[in-house]
Order: structure tokens, then C-alpha cells, then sequence
């Protein structure tokens, strides 16, 4: 006789008051229906997948503001997380595929296949699910479904433009490293399941729990080392990121835009969420686990960064700098999330490692704009004048003063030069790295040389638009993409002025569910009216 | 399985009319539509119906020719909805007993069926809007 | 004759694993690649169905239900790109792409 003794688990049924906390998840998944269903009642559906993709995902968005952060924590059986670091990062990610539509409308719109629409609007939302569940996943099975449910849409997305050569072979490589690299996740996962026999994360009984009181071994490297492969393929972390410049050269300008911010941003959240639950789970005490991990971290974060930005230097195609310099932020990003694990720390309690959380939250919030401006006026120029070359720019500071200006803001931004919010957000690097003091030291050393090394090549950029003169033709863009720059260079502005509020704001957002629970119930529950 | 049939078919032979229904139904299947259409269909004979029936290629030439390209977009379309398929069983594990038990919960899980079948329709409908099961 | 434990069930999942992985590192035929991943995910299904058992718990077949969906769409996704590449190369090495560099 060979029955399995289990008794089947109750079956369990949300209530509103459980899906009530992801309500933009759900205006997600009600936008993809609609945009589904749209060609069946439009002629041309292209635009109006557009704005029904649009009028959702500021549903969404207002949905964000509305319900805020929900202090009864777990959600589904403890599948789901609904803490403001989740809430945080939805907000922003909506804002910005926002940002991403009205690029569509302003670049590739009229050159898409009528009827290509609905396809490629449904894979957008679809990828956007999956990045806003990232952040709130806390069970390693609702891990592996966010992730792909991601990575799904954008290897279609990185091949959508069926006639370039070049956007198919993106797709292939992406493809094929994200499909050897989410499987290699898997199985450490389900390594990790064999030691501890729970998928949970957090909580009594969860995994960072029995790690912490077990101790390492070499199983259970291997499953944190297969961990970082699958979420540094989304980071774009060194070994892993080499689909990340074919992939943007290859795919069409919104698309590469979207992906520089929204897959690295939601690897970067999930990472932190992790990382952080292993860290609390062992009270932030010097444990060779948290020390091995912290060293791995840092060190990969500063490979990346270096690489990303030497590789830079050769460029000759604005979008693939862009790529290698967004590998270079996910380098800086990677540095301050080893912070959240440190071993030997100086003061060895909740507030430095939350301080982390919020410099990379202020990071993601700046560098979402920088990116964004940037890659709006790229297409832009790609669309009046069809090149991609950054020697084509010669006499863009003649030809088009406006988008000269937005993408001139946008890079001295990224380099973190003063009058932009790119700065505050270096600072803020330095200064955490700064505060934990030891080791961290070289971290400073690596991330200050390539900020210099970064200078060269963005200024490059800056020198062809106003120094080397052409005949050319003056270039007027489309208002609408215009809009976007111009608000993106802005706000950039804005975020340095307004420092102080914002990063207040990152701080606030900056605690995680089951980590510092006590704290972040009295702050938010207070202000949420009872379900 | 048939060990845990076998089990209780010793104290009730009511068991085993489960199975005893299923092959009667799949029996009845195959053998009534041969009749039917033997009886129904139109009886007329040409080369084409002489030959062998190979999923509608033709079956003489080299096997390693291309197929045509309708054949893997169905196949994949096949596979993606075949593969939900495999939700409905842990579902339909529990279903019967809540549905005998508590009927709030049995309703409620019917209504999440209902909408996990109904987006599943979305995208098929969205498929068949396409054209993709033309094959002309 | 001993019976079957859980070891056994890990050893045949890390072989479908490595197979898989060594062939995706080796083979240059896409559809090979392809099929691959698909054997590295039926190695971590095994693993799993293997723990769950072991465990006493549900989470490992719950876990595969999900796993087998994912690899099914990878399946699909990839094989549809294929097509669409074959259509313009009109081969299967891996290596004929390369236009992007650098």
C-alpha cells in the first residue's frame, strides 16, 4: 500500500480584503483582457491598444495611491507580500511603463504592422505583472512564476520587429541564456526544498529561519549561488550580461528602454528582499554565511560596474552605450544591496541595513528618469532621421536645441554630475558605502574610478551634439516624445532641489514584510482604515 | 491507484463503477462513431481517399521535406492549452469534497474556474480572431 | 534488492540536469539547445516530486505543476522563433547569428 500520507491541504479562497492589496495587479491583468479583446471592436487597433493599455495601467497606478501599503502583511497563504518596499516599487515601475507607452506613440507607432498592437501591448502589461509581482513575492514558488512570467513577454518583446535580422538574433540569445539561466535557478530551488522542506521565505518555520539557525553547507551554496545566476541574468550582472547590449541594440527603442529599467529594477527589489530576509533572520550578527554572501555581492557588484563601463568606451551605437552604461548602474546598485547583508559592521543593527534599502529605492527612482529621458530622445532622433550612430549627432545642438538639451541632462545625470538628481543619487552611494567603513572602502575606490571612467564617454556624446558641426537638416520631433524628455530633464532637476522629501519618502518605503514587521505595522496600519 | 480501487471494491463493488463507466464511454466512443459513420457518411471512392492517411501530407516523396508552417503554430497552440489542462487536477481533487461539505466554498471555487477558464477563452478567442486556425 | 530512496531519485534528476547542461553548452543546433533546457527542467521536476515525498508535503508536486506549464511556454515561445529564424537563414547553427557585436 502506497498512499502518500498527506492530508490534502484546505482549499483556500481570497476574500477582497486579501486581493484588495493587489489591486494593481489586477487593473494589469483586466488592461491585457481589454487590449485582448480591443481588435474585435476597432478597425485599426494598433492606437487604440495603445490607449487602453494606457487608461489601465493609470488605473493602476491610481490603485497604488489608493490602497497603499497594507499593514496585515502576508497575503494568499504567505505566497504574497504586500509591504511598502512592494508598494514602493509598483509605483514607480507603473510611472515609468507609462513613460514607455507614450514613447511607443511618439517612435515606433507609425511604423508597426497594423495589428501588431494588441501582441505587443498585451506582452508589455504581461512583463509589467510579472516585475510588480517580483517585488512582492515571499515564497520561492511565486518567485520562479514572477520571474518568468517576466522574462516570457520580453524575450518576444527584445524580437518583436519580425523583418530585422538583428531583432531576432536579440531574441535568440536572450532566449536561450534566459532559458539555461532560469532553469539553473530552478534547481537550486529545489535544492533548497530538499533541505528544508518549505517553499516559504520568511516566518517561523521559513527558510532564511532554518538557514540561520543550520548553517551553511555546500548544498546550500550551490542553491544560493544558482539564486544569484537566475536574478543576476535579470540584473545583468557581469557573467551574465552579455544578452543585455544585443538585446538593446537589437529590439526596438521602447522596448530596450523598458528593459533597462523595469528588469533590473525588479531583479534589484527581489534580490533585496531576499538577501534581507536572510540577513534579519540571523539578527545581522557576523555569520560567515552573511560575510561569504556580503564579499560576493560587492565583489560582483564592482566586476559589473567596471566592465559595464569599459566596454562603453568603444561604442559607437547610442544604443548600445546605453546598455553597457545601464549594466554599469545595475554595478552600483549590486554594491549597496551587499550592504543590506554585512557581517562585519561597525553597528550591526536594523537602520544601516534599511538605510540601504533606501539608497537603492532613491537610486532606481532617479535612475528610472535618467533612462527614460534618454532613451526618448534616442528614438526620437532614430525616427527623424534613422540612424542610431552617435556620429550622426554631430550638430544636434544646432539641429534640434530641445533635444539636445533633454539628452545632454539626462547623461551628465548619469555620469551624477551636480545640477541633476544623478548626483544626490552617487552621493548617497558613496556616503552608505562610506558609513560601514572596513572593506567597503575598496568599494568606494572601484565605484569613484568609474565614475571618472564613465565621464569620458558620456561627455563624448555631449561633445558630438554641440562641437562637431554638420550641414544637416534641423530635425523637429514629435511633440508628444518631445513632452516626455522635456518632463524627464525636469524632474531631474526637480529631484535635486526636492532631495530632501524624496529621500525622506524612499526612507518610508524602505522596510520589507517579516523583516522589521513591528515598525513598519505601527506606521502604516494606523493610517489604513480597517477591511 | 488501482491498488486503493481494489481496496475498497472488496468491501463495496459499487467501487469500481467509475471505472466501469469510463470504459464503456471510451468503448462506445470509438466504436459508435465508426458506425455512424459508416451509416451517416457519403460512400464515395477517388485516388485521393485510396491513399494512405498521413495527418494530410501527402505521403509519397522524401520524409525529410519541410512540413508547412500552419502545423507547428497549431502544435503550439495545442501544447500551451493542452498544458493548463494540468491546473484542473489539483483543483479537481478538491472540488467533489467541497461541494459535499460546505457549499459557500464549493460555489466559490467554481467561480475561480470559471475565470481561469474564462481568460484561457480570452486568448483563444483572440487566436481565432487572428485567423491562426485558417488553413488556407 | 534495495528499495528505492531518496538518493535515487536525486541521482537520476542531477544526471537529466547535467546531460541537459552539458548538451546546451556543446550542441550548435537550436532545436537541440532547446530541448536541452527542456531536459535541465525535467531534471529539477524530479528533484522536486522526489523532496516533496520525502517531506511529506505538497509543495514539491505543487511546485512541479508549475514548473512543467513554464517549460511548456519556454517550449512554445522557442519554437516559434526558430521558425521564424529558419525562415531567414535557412539553417539551425546557432553560430550563423552573429551580427551583433562588440
Amino acid at each position: 500500500m502506497n498512499t502518500l500520507p498527506v492530508a490534502i491541504g484546505l482549499p483556500y479562497v481570497p476574500d477582497w480584503g486579501q486581493l484588495r492589496a493587489f489591486a494593481p495587479e489586477l487593473w494589469l491583468i483586466a488592461a491585457i483582457v481589454a487590449v485582448l479583446l480591443t481588435p474585435f471592436f476597432v478597425k485599426k487597433p494598433n492606437a487604440a491598444c495603445g490607449w487602453v493599455a494606457l487608461v489601465g495601467l493609470l488605473a493602476a497606478l491610481v490603485s497604488v495611491f489608493v490602497v497603499g501599503v497594507d499593514g496585515t502583511g502576508e497575503h494568499f497563504r504567505g505566497l504574497m507580500v504586500a509591504d511598502p518596499v512592494s508598494v514602493f516599487w509598483k509605483g514607480l515601475l507603473l510611472m515609468f511603463v507609462i513613460g514607455i507607452v507614450l514613447m511607443w506613440f511618439s517612435t515606433t507607432a507609425p511604423t508597426m504592422h497594423q495589428g501588431d498592437g494588441p501582441e505587443f501591448f498585451t506582452l508589455l502589461l504581461g512583463a509589467t505583472l510579472g516585475m510588480s509581482l517580483m517585488a512582492s513575492t515571499s515564497n520561492l514558488l511565486m518567485l520562479v512564476i514572477a520571474v518568468e512570467l517576466a522574462s516570457l513577454p520580453s524575450y518576444v518583446l527584445a524580437g518583436f520587429r519580425k523583418t530585422h535580422l538583428a531583432g531576432a538574433e536579440a531574441s535568440l540569445k536572450y532566449i536561450l541564456f534566459g532559458a539555461a539561466t532560469s532553469s539553473i535557478m530552478v534547481y537550486g530551488l529545489s535544492m533548497l526544498y530538499g533541505l528544508y522542506g518549505t517553499l516559504q521565505i520568511d516566518g517561523p518555520g521559513g527558510l532564511a529561519q532554518q538557514i540561520a539557525t543550520s548553517g551553511g553547507s555546500a548544498l546550500l551554496w550551490m542553491a544560493i549561488f544558482s539564486l544569484i545566476v537566475g536574478l543576476g541574468f535579470k540584473i545583468s550582472a557581469v557573467p551574465f550580461h552579455f544578452w543585455c547590449p544585443d538585446v538593446f541594440e537589437g529590439a526596438s527603442i521602447e522596448v530596450s528602454a523598458f528593459l533597462s529599467v523595469a528588469s533590473k529594477g525588479a531583479g534589484l527589489v527581489l534580490l533585496m528582499r531576499v538577501m534581507m530576509s536572510f540577513a534579519s533572520a540571523q539578527a545581522y550578527e557576523s555569520t560567515p554565511l552573511l560575510n561569504h554572501l556580503a564579499v560576493l555581492l560587492g565583489v560582483l557588484g564592482a566586476i559589473t560596474a567596471t566592465v559595464g563601463n569599459t566596454a562603453a568606451f568603444v561604442q559607437r551605437n547610442i544604443k548600445r552605450l546605453l546598455a553597457y552604461s545601464s549594466i554599469a548602474h545595475a554595478g552600483y546598485m549590486l554594491c549597496i544591496v551587499s550592504l543590506l547583508v554585512r557581517g562585519p559592521a561597525v553597528k550591526a543593527d536594523l537602520d544601516l541595513a534599511s538605510t540601504a534599502a533606501q539608497v537603492v529605492l532613491f537610486y532606481l527612482a532617479v535612475y528610472l528618469f535618467m533612462n527614460l529621458g534618454a532613451f526618448t530622445v534616442a528614438g526620437l532622433i532614430e525616427r527623424e532621421t534613422g540612424t542610431e550612430r552617435i556620429a550622426d549627432y554631430a550638430g544636434m545642438g544646432r539641429r534640434s536645441p530641445l533635444m539636445a538639451f533633454c539628452l545632454s541632462a539626462c547623461l551628465f545625470s548619469l555620469v551624477g554630475l551636480p545640477p541633476f538628481a544623478g548626483f544626490v543619487a552617487k552621493v548617497n552611494v558613496f556616503w552608505a558605502l562610506m558609513q560601514n567603513g572596513s572593506w567597503w572602502w575598496w568599494l568606494v575606490g572601484v565605484i569613484g574610478v568609474n565614475t571618472v571612467l564613465s565621464l569620458y564617454y558620456y561627455v563624448r556624446v555631449i561633445k558630438v551634439m554641440y562641437l562637431d558641426d554638420s550641414s544637416s537638416a534641423p530635425i523637429w520631433p514629435h511633440p508628444l516624445g518631445a513632452g516626455v524628455a522635456v518632463v524627464c530633464a525636469a524632474i531631474l532637476v526637480f529631484m535635486l532641489i526636492a532631495f530632501g522629501p524624496i529621500n525622506r519618502l524612499a526612507g518610508h518605503y524602505s522596510h520589507f514584510y517579516g523583516v522589521d514587521q513591528t515598525t513598519f505595522t505601527a506606521e502604516f496600519s494606523s493610517s489604513q482604515p480597517p477591511p | 491507484m488501482i491498488s486503493i480501487l481494489a481496496q475498497q471494491a472488496a468491501q463495496s463493488p459499487s467501487a469500481w463503477l467509475p471505472v466501469v463507466l469510463l470504459i464503456i464511454i471510451g468503448i462506445g466512443f470509438a466504436a459508435g462513431n465508426l458506425i455512424l459513420s459508416i451509416l451517416v457518411g457519403p460512400h464515395r471512392t477517388g485516388s485521393v481517399k485510396e491513399t494512405t492517411y498521413e495527418s494530410g501530407m501527402m505521403p509519397i516523396g522524401d520524409a525529410r521535406r519541410r512540413f508547412n508552417v500552419r502545423f507547428y503554430i497549431v502544435a503550439m497552440i495545442f501544447l500551451v492549452f493542452d498544458v493548463e489542462i494540468v491546473f484542473f487536477y489539483p483543483w479537481a481533487t478538491l472540488f467533489p469534497h467541497e461541494l459535499a461539505t460546505h457549499t459557500p466554498l464549493g460555489l466559490q471555487l467554481l467561480i475561480e474556474a470559471i475565470v481561469f477558464v474564462g481568460l484561457l477563452l480570452v486568448a483563444y478567442f483572440y487566436a481565432w480572431g487572428k485567423g491562426v486556425f485558417r488553413w488556407d | 534488492m534495495t528499495e528505492l530512496a531518496l538518493q535515487h531519485y536525486l541521482g537520476v534528476g542531477a544526471i537529466l540536469f547535467v546531460i541537459g547542461l552539458i548538451g546546451f553548452m556543446t550542441r550548435r543546433n537550436l532545436i537541440v539547445m532547446f530541448l536541452c533546457t527542456e531536459l535541465m527542467f525535467q531534471g529539477v521536476a524530479i528533484n522536486l516530486i522526489a523532496f516533496g515525498r520525502y517531506h511529506q508535503n505538497l509543495a514539491g508536486q505543487a511546485f512541479t505543476v508549475f514548473v512543467l506549464v513554464i517549460a511548456a511556454a519556454e517550449a512554445s515561445l522557442a519554437l516559434g522563433l526558430v521558425v521564424l529564424l529558419f525562415r531567414q537563414k535557412n539553417t539551425l547553427d546557432a553560430d550563423a547569428w552573429r551580427e551583433l557585436r562588440g
